[in-house]
């Protein structure tokens, strides 16, 4: 084997190389749930951080499941000050999701906290197509002292 | 008299077939185990069996079975809701442990919808009108 043909045999194999991993890894493949009408074009519509400005409470939030249109949904959501230090409230939040073009909402959302600012939401359920708004209350004494809320196009 | 006569035999008629799936042999009908209820956790059973069967046997349909609520809303628009799991406990008896209704500013009634279905045919649907206390 000649220095010319050594040199075309990596070539060959550094081509083939490409051309075989060009294609999307199989194991970064996003698989919908079984059953369920899966729509994730609302995932980029949503910001990730909103902020109560009256009490400076920083909302972060990350789809566990979801979003999805009549199967449950799920986030996680951590709360934190502006030093970016995790901190509980000193009332109830509470979210919901409102369909403004409808004028209706859905069942009631269920919020666990699993540590200092931290909270798992279930029982999201996008249950139509179309623009939610997802609301996050906060309640002092019973009395809602601010809200912010998300637009999600499902 | 033979009116009211005609009537009460229609109306045993209707009631043995509750839910009929007209494009099928199969009637169904649903049963409330805890509910139903709006904003919380509700338990139905839905079972079929052969229209012309009158001691109404539950059997297994010949089709995938498909058991979802339905918004019918006054406005005319109308929309599904939460998805529930339905397993088969017995052949033709299905149990339904997470049915999830809600109203949230909505007027209009729900129902239970059943979809009999050939893979993903749906080869007839059949429903009934959930009403809450």
């Amino acid at each position: 084997m000649n220095s010319a043909n050594i040199i075309n045999f990596f070539l060959f194999i550094i081509l083939a190389t490409f051309l075989i991993s060009c294609g999307k890894s199989p194991f970064l493949k996003t698989t919908p749930k079984a059953g369920t009408n899966s729509l994730q074009s609302g995932r980029e519509t949503i910001h990730d951080e909103i902020y109560l400005k009256k009490h400076q409470i920083n909302i972060s939030s990350f789809w566990r499941e979801g979003p999805f249109i009549g199967d449950e949904s799920k986030l996680l959501i951590i709360l934190t000050n502006n030093q970016k230090v995790p901190i509980d409230t000193n009332g109830e939040l509470k979210i919901k999701l409102w369909m403004p073009d409808m004028n209706h909402g859905s069942y009631p959302v269920t919020i666990e906290r699993v540590g200092i600012g931290i909270y798992e939401v279930k029982d999201l359920y996008f249950t139509m197509e179309g623009f939610w708004n997802i609301h996050f209350e906060l309640f002092i004494n019973e009395q809602l002292v601010e809200e912010a809320k998300w637009g999600i196009t499902l | 008299m033979k009116v009211i006569l005609f009537l009460i035999s229609f109306s045993l008629m209707a009631n043995d077939c509750p839910m009929e799936f007209k494009e099928t042999k199969y009637c169904g009908d649903v049963t409330w185990i805890d509910g139903p209820y709006l904003n919380k956790l509700s338990h139905f059973q839905f079972k079929t069996w052969i229209k012309d069967d009158e001691s109404s046997t539950t059997v297994s349909p010949d089709y995938n079975v498909k058991i979802y609520s339905w918004m019918i809303m006054n406005s005319g628009h109308n929309h599904g809701g939460p998805k529930m799991n339905a397993k088969e406990i017995l052949p033709g008896l299905f149990d339904v442990l997470d049915a999830r209704f809600h109203m949230g500013g909505m007027q209009g009634f729900w129902e239970i919808r059943v979809d009999l279905k050939n893979n993903t045919q749906v080869i007839s649907t059949a429903s009934k009108r959930v009403n809450f206390e």
